[in-house]
């Protein structure tokens, strides 16, 4: 036996070093002993362990004292985690510069424990970040196979950001700007956005939301992000993530009925990407742009004279015939293949269309409505579902569904009342296209 | 004269709540210098409070400036019960005084965030403040203060200035009651006591910084270099603290030879406006009186000194328990050449004694383009010092049987002269009364005259502190000398006595010092500090340095000193030394200093250099030397039986010598183990417990190539192997014996090798010829040294017991996983970084073991001990595991025994990060971050690698106390002292940042005190904190992408 017994010991780096394998330990809820035992399997194969030391000839011994030399780093590596909960729990913190890291690696650290489970995400998503969620979250840890400490942590995570994103919603800011400005800006970003879309259109694809952010950077994301990235410090990708998962949380959509219980989070993500950027504007934080649920309460109403909405119905047939049939390789470029776009196939179409028309454009304008209250956005996904449904019920592929939606956000443009209200109407339709697209 | 000290008090942010009620605070500022004071207005219910307020302090006195720090404290108001402390900063006007002209900048204000610090609850929430100072009229303001004098913690000249002059030590030392054992102390609160504690480490600060520049400006130098202000807390037998400055006086000009703006008083002109005190009479005879030298090359016959320091031994030293244990298996070298002794003699030696004649000159070749040699004096007497080995107190014994110069060593002096001296309760051993009365101090403070080594005999001995010497001094290193002291420290009556009492104990180990190097013909100590080890009432003193012969040419600036040597007709002239210089004997080579071969030099082949060298130096970075450096480190740890008063005194005093003895021993091993032939930048440390004393040594081995190499290393076992354990050890001595041999085999090579190729291909060379046989083609000089490579002469190592068993087993150190290389040399580290800037992390590492005393075996307390250490690296190596660092630099593994039952490492240690290939660059942002003072670099070393030192501002000096009685509840003691450690790195910062600067140099804790009780869920730790402010800007290399 040694005559030294080691008692305690710590070890301080500064500026701090942190290894990154034992914090996921630690954000895992590992015991000292856990991480140590993990570390020790991890390190086997290592050199360090092939240190035979030469002055010890009795290898249990060596392996003990290696045991012990591994748990007494973990632990206080794991002390140096519980010192710097504050501080990750409320980055601004750092500035007082108690704890000096290199920002790259503060950067890391902020990530890992801003990281989240995307199964245990998807359990929170469309519920306001509350004690009651986290509560609800932590009975499905055990299915999920997440550990209740990180459960919490991710819980208490999205709770902390909800508030700050919640505290720097600027409702005075927005209501206190001047109206014209706000109308300038919105014109402005009608116009970049439905040009974006139809790039992204022609890409086939509506990987705008799964885009760098810049597509959308015009939205009420750099609002957000800001909110999220400033008070947070953490990557501008997380802070992304964030921003949607909030957006979607905040406003408590319905995403767990019928097949919306199917969408993964990677596509719900993409889903509040598109509406955050097409349906808010800069400075409205995540609520929608006032601008455009008024239009659309207005459309709604200007709709529900018979005439006008006869004649939009006319001139949508008539637009939709010329379209099919001016484009006929968007049909056979649709990835479902069933059929080729042939005149009769397109004349079938055009009568089924004209069948279901009247149903789709109520539909339609009922969402619209339904954006300016929360209750009513609280199914919008289950409303754009019932689209789709209307859509797949006409026989439209994709691609076709996609030009029906174009075709009815144009035909509206000439009869509307107001500048505003085309404007309202393309913008809305070009968030719906997109999300029916994705779902 | 008056200064007046302007103060802005701006804002805080971030106070506590103070106020349960409102959740809010009203704070107010109270600014306290001295008896001065002053106070804000209350701002009432914020954390953020904002008050603009200017204050002006009128100073009649600047003593006041340099001894006082300004205290700002802020408080939260109450209106029902006494306000309650938030927190306060203490800043240190020195730096306002000492403006860093020199260095074409100066700190003009102290601006910034500053931590408000609370003993009890750490920081909260931080004070903008503003200070700013204006001396009134007067040219020359500091008459009576020491202020104009700039204090460098490095130990070498600072770059961007030239060092005109070296001066010689300067050190202070001053006594104050501990408050902490005042009779005030059990009744007042905690928070105040421990604020009274730290006022009072800042004010012994500013004094020891006063009164040492005070010494300076006497003596006409301007900058005290490698200062080291160290506190001795005695404890409660004495209830005082011993603040101790020491450093060494230079005079310094701005590179180019621009005047400094603050020309410092010349001795001869201190008397014009002398206030009182009148100036030593050796300081203002001296320096001018010495003619100016012609170069005298040797002087024969015996000294005139002689007959007053040679006297023969009047007692003999104990004789050693066992029979020598090693010895060398070679024919002696010459016929003159006396045989060689055992390394450390024993009284046996003394029949040489007496009479020897006066040795003959050295024969040296004279030559033309050989250097004005410095000359080695002849040596009187013996020496108690081998080049490797430790003329301590006590392990020191005559070789040569002449008596060591007065005052002699311990162990010589049996213990029948231990008196008591009256009243303090100070005890005498192992010093000699000597009725000569010396003032010491006198003649530290006397400058070292260019030359003055033609002298017939070494008067004076410089102590120097500095640990890399100018480029153009020329030095020859003769060995460590060290010297031990044992005292008792008592219950003192009065301060009065405790002063002058300690100042005496120094001034003996210093003279001791100083009998040492005179010994050994060396007209300086270098690389000197000193060191002390406390344990209850008994305190060891310790001194360590390396004697040397140091010639500084005429004038030290590097351009005027190209300007004489281009000068034909001045004989005088400087020229640049061969490199090998250093390494050269200073004593004669017929009679040797120390019981070791003396070879001619390898490099040159005119001079004698020793067979191992040690120097607490660092190495010259134009030494040739083949092969890695390696850290070695020794380590003695050995068990004493618990005693009191004067039995435990004389019980240490005794057991200091084998100590010494063996970490001499383990440290010799060591080298030999590696094939190195030198060591340099020694550091040593002791600690005294109850039950334990432990010595440790460090240094970086290397092999130099002036050198012969060593012997390799054989151990003769006369012990029967036993039992499984005795085969283990038979096994690790084969390994031992191995291991040397291959590296003497090995160094072989590389020597051969390096002598064929060109000096700058050396270490590539080194590598490629790995395997291919060494064809020596030396010159003639060498082939003595030949052949003995391969076991024909070995150093033999005998084993006759378990302790000698014990040694041997601590003499393989397991290699360090993956190579991590580690250094404990600065000039090492520079050489492998190449001014490459590296990220960097300091990691302080502490760790504490209780001490089991029934299962101590003494007969393997080293293994166990050395074990310990191992493991601190173990656990450094696996934290490091993912990062790859280009070097870990080891600052220092301090050991000491806190408790009776309790031993404490601490280790501090650097963490260099390599760059990965393609990222060598440092990035835009850190750039950024380091030229705008974002980020302030705390760094132990007196550089930082791929940055250019703009300015220095001033030295940085922090105490801080913190106590808990809520330990539990913080964490436990890792916890707290994490957050504490933490905090002081902030505070210190924010000093920084203050004054301007972006980096600490030389940033180190010289005080960490922690005593924690788990069941009192007490915890309380003291810390100081040096460091030199600087303003680096890092070098951004025009990389080609850039261009």
């Amino acid at each position: 036996m040694s005559a030294f017994v080691a008692m305690y010991d710590f070890c301080i780096s500064d500026p701090l070093t942190i290894d990154l394998e034992v914090f996921n330990f630690w954000l895992d809820g590992l015991s000292v002993e856990d991480a140590a035992d993990q570390l020790l399997y991890l390190q086997e194969s290592d050199d360090l362990l092939q240190r035979i030391d030469a002055t010890r000839h009795d290898p249990q011994v060596h392996s003990r004292e290696w045991q012990q030399l591994v748990t007494s780093d973990a632990g206080s590596q794991f002390r140096t985690f519980r010192m710097l909960k504050p501080y990750l729990d409320d980055p601004t913190r750092w500035a007082d510069q108690r704890f000096r890291m290199p920002a790259v690696v503060r950067q890391r650290v902020l990530d890992a424990y801003y990281s989240f489970d995307d199964r245990l995400m998807r359990e929170a998503l469309g519920r306001k970040p509350t004690p009651k969620l986290r509560r609800a979250l932590e009975a499905q840890c055990e299915r999920l196979n997440i550990s209740l400490t990180s459960c919490r942590r991710q819980a208490d995570n999205l709770y902390r950001l909800y508030m700050a994103a919640d505290e720097h919603e600027p409702h005075v800011a927005a209501a206190a700007m001047d109206e014209r400005a706000a109308e300038d800006s919105f014109a402005e970003l009608a116009d970049s956005d439905i040009g974006g879309g139809h790039s992204s259109r022609t890409d086939g694809e509506g990987d705008a939301a799964r885009g760098s952010g810049r597509s959308e950077a015009s939205g009420a994301v750099p609002a957000l992000l800001g909110a999220i990235q400033g008070g947070f410090m953490i990557s501008e990708r997380l802070a992304i993530r964030y921003a949607r998962l909030l957006f979607l949380c905040a406003h408590q959509f319905e995403t767990h009925v019928g097949q919306l219980q199917l969408l993964r989070l990677e596509q719900w993500e993409s889903l509040a990407a598109v509406i955050l950027c097409a349906w808010t504007a800069p400075g409205s934080g995540w609520d929608l742009n006032p601008q455009l649920t008024i239009g659309l309460r207005e459309i709604k109403v200007h709709l529900l004279d018979q005439k006008v909405f006869s004649s939009m119905q006319s001139a949508a047939m008539s637009a939709l015939g010329t379209s099919f049939i001016a484009s006929p390789q968007i049909s056979s470029r649709d990835g479902y293949g069933r059929r080729s776009s042939t005149p009769t196939n397109t004349k079938a179409i055009m009568t089924r269309v004209s069948a279901r028309l009247h149903q789709l454009i109520k539909l339609l304008l009922e969402l619209g409505g339904a954006l300016s209250y929360a209750k009513e956005l609280r199914d919008l996904f289950v409303d754009l579902m019932e689209v789709l449904e209307v859509l797949k019920q006409i026989g439209l592929s994709e691609a076709e569904s996609q030009q029906l939606l174009d075709v009815i956000s144009k035909v509206y443009v000439p009869i509307a009342q107001k500048q505003l209200h085309a404007k309202c109407w393309s913008r809305f339709l070009y968030g719906v296209r997109k999300c029916i697209a994705l779902l | 004269m008056p200064a007046a000290i302007k103060i802005r008090v701006l804002e805080a942010r971030g106070l506590p709540i103070m106020d349960r009620a409102t959740e809010l605070t009203d704070a107010y500022v109270e600014v306290v210098h001295e008896r001065q004071s002053a106070r804000t207005a209350v701002a009432r219910r914020t954390l953020n409070p904002q008050w603009h307020q200017d204050f002006r302090f009128e100073i009649a006195d600047d003593c006041d400036l340099q001894d006082h720090p300004l205290v700002l404290t802020c408080w939260d108001k109450d209106l029902m019960s006494a306000d309650d402390e938030i927190g306060a900063v203490s800043l240190d006007l020195n730096p306002l005084l000492h403006p860093s002209q020199q260095l074409g900048r100066e700190v003009q204000q102290l601006h910034g965030w500053f931590p408000l610090y609370d003993t009890l609850h750490g920081v909260r929430g931080e004070l903008a403040v503003s200070v700013k100072m204006d001396f009134i009229g007067d040219q020359n303001p500091f008459k009576e203060s020491g202020a104009g004098v700039t204090f460098y913690s490095m130990p070498c000249v600072p770059p961007g200035v030239e060092l005109v002059s070296l001066v010689g030590l300067v050190e202070e030392l001053v006594v104050v009651d501990d408050p902490e054992y005042h009779w005030l102390d059990p009744i007042r609160t905690a928070r105040l006591s421990n604020e009274r504690r730290q006022q009072l480490l800042y004010e012994l600060s500013g004094k020891i910084r006063r009164q040492m520049g005070r010494k300076v400006l006497k003596v006409g130098g301007n900058a005290v270099l490698g200062f080291d202000l160290s506190f001795d807390l005695e404890g409660e037998d004495s209830a005082v603290i011993v603040a101790r400055g020491l450093g060494t006086s230079v005079k310094l000009e701005l590179e180019g030879g621009a005047p400094p703006h603050w020309s410092p008083r010349s001795p001869g002109s201190a008397g014009a406006h002398d206030y009182g005190r009148s100036p030593p009479p050796l300081l203002l005879s001296q320096p001018n009186a010495l003619p100016k030298m012609g170069k005298i090359r040797s002087i024969s016959g015996p000294l005139p000194t002689r007959g007053r320091l040679g006297r023969p031994i009047v007692s003999p030293p104990p004789p050693p328990p066992l029979p020598i244990v090693e010895r060398f298996h070679s024919e002696p070298l010459g016929a003159d050449s006396p045989p060689p002794p055992p390394p450390i003699a024993s009284g046996s030696d003394s029949s040489l004694g007496g009479g020897a004649p006066p040795p003959p000159p050295p024969a040296e070749p004279p030559s033309p383009a050989s250097p004005p040699s410095p000359l080695p004096h002849q040596l009187c007497g013996t020496t108690c010092v081998t080049p490797a080995s430790f003329a301590s107190s006590s392990s020191t014994l005559p070789a040569l049987g002449l008596a060591p110069p007065p005052p002699p060593c311990a162990a010589h002096v049996p213990l029948k002269n231990v008196s008591k001296l009256g009243g303090s309760g100070g005890l005498y051993l192992a010093n000699e009364a000597r009725g000569r009365a010396v003032r010491f101090d006198v003649h530290e403070e006397q400058p070292i005259k260019p030359r003055r080594r033609a002298r017939a005999t070494i008067e004076q001995v410089a102590l120097l502190t500095l640990a890399a010497m100018p480029a153009h001094a020329m030095v020859r290193v003769a060995g460590v000398v060290s010297a031990r002291s044992v005292k008792l420290v008592g219950a003192s009556k009065n301060l009065k006595s405790a002063q002058p009492l300690r100042d005496t104990w120094w001034s003996e180990i210093r003279e001791e010092m100083r009998a040492h190097a005179r010994s050994l013909a060396c007209s300086s100590i270098v690389g000197y500090t000193e060191y002390t080890s406390y344990h209850d009432e008994l305190c060891v003193l310790s001194a360590v340095g390396t004697a040397a012969v140091l010639t500084l040419p005429d004038d030290l600036r590097p351009s005027r000193g190209r300007d004489a040597a281009a000068d034909p007709f001045d004989v005088n002239s400087y020229r640049q030394p061969p490199p090998c210089t250093i390494a050269h004997t200073p004593y004669p080579r017929t009679e040797p200093a120390f019981p070791m071969r003396i070879g001619t030099c390898r490099l040159c082949g005119r001079k004698y250099v020793p067979e191992l060298l040690l120097a607490t130096i660092d190495c010259p970075s134009d030494l040739p030397c083949v092969g890695e450096a390696t850290v070695i480190q020794a380590r003695v740890c050995r068990t004493k039986k618990s005693a009191n008063g004067e039995a435990h005194a004389t019980a240490i005093s005794q057991a200091l010598p084998f100590l010494d003895y063996d970490l001499h021993r383990q440290l010799m091993y060591k080298l030999r183990i590696h094939a190195k032939n030198a060591a340099f930048g020694l550091r040593m440390h002791i600690s005294v417990g109850d039950t334990l004393i432990i010595a440790t040594a460090e240094a970086t081995a290397v092999c130099l190539t002036c050198l012969p190499v060593t012997t390799a290393l054989r151990i003769r076992r006369n012990l029967e192997v036993l039992d499984e354990e005795d085969e283990h050890l038979v096994r690790l001595q084969q390994n031992v014996e191995e291991r040397s041999l291959q590296n003497v085999a090995l160094h072989h090579q590389m020597l051969s090798v390096a002598a064929d190729t060109p000096p700058q291909s050396e270490a590539e060379g080194a590598v490629e010829a790995k395997g291919t046989p060494g064809a020596d083609e030396g010159s003639s000089s060498d082939s003595e040294y030949e052949g003995t490579a391969e076991g024909a002469d070995a150093f033999i190592v005998e084993i006759d017991d378990e302790m000698d068993e014990d040694m041997i087993a601590v003499l393989l150190d397991p290699p360090l996983p993956r190579q991590l290389p580690l250094f404990a040399s600065e000039a090492e580290l520079r050489k492998t970084l190449q001014d490459r800037w590296t990220q960097q992390h300091t990691l302080e590492l502490l760790r504490r073991f209780a001490l089991d005393i029934s299962s101590i075996q003494p007969k393997q307390l080293n293994q166990q001990f050395a074990r310990l250490f191992h493991e601190l690296e173990s656990t450094i190596a696996f934290k490091l595991r993912k990062q790859s660092p280009a070097g870990v630099f080891k600052l220092s593994t301090v050991v000491s025994q806190p408790t009776d039952t309790e031993v404490e490492l601490r280790l501090t240690a650097l963490v260099l990060q390599s760059a990965q290939p393609g990222e060598t660059l440092p990035t835009k942002q850190t750039v950024d971050d380091v030229n705008d003072g974002v980020e302030v670099t705390l760094t132990p070393l007196s550089f930082v690698a791929g940055c250019t030192i703009e300015a220095m501002l001033g030295s940085l000096s922090l105490h801080l106390i913190k106590e808990t009685w809520t330990l539990r509840e913080e964490g436990g003691v890792g916890n707290f002292c994490h957050a504490f450690i933490a905090e002081a790195h902030t505070i210190a910062r924010a000093h920084i940042r203050a004054r301007g600067g972006n980096a600490s140099l030389k940033y180190q804790f010289t005080q960490f005190k922690l005593t924690h009780n788990p069941a009192r869920n007490h915890a309380y730790v003291l810390c100081s904190i040096v460091g030199d402010a600087a303003l680096l800007v890092l070098n951004y290399p025009a990389s080609p992408r850039e261009a």
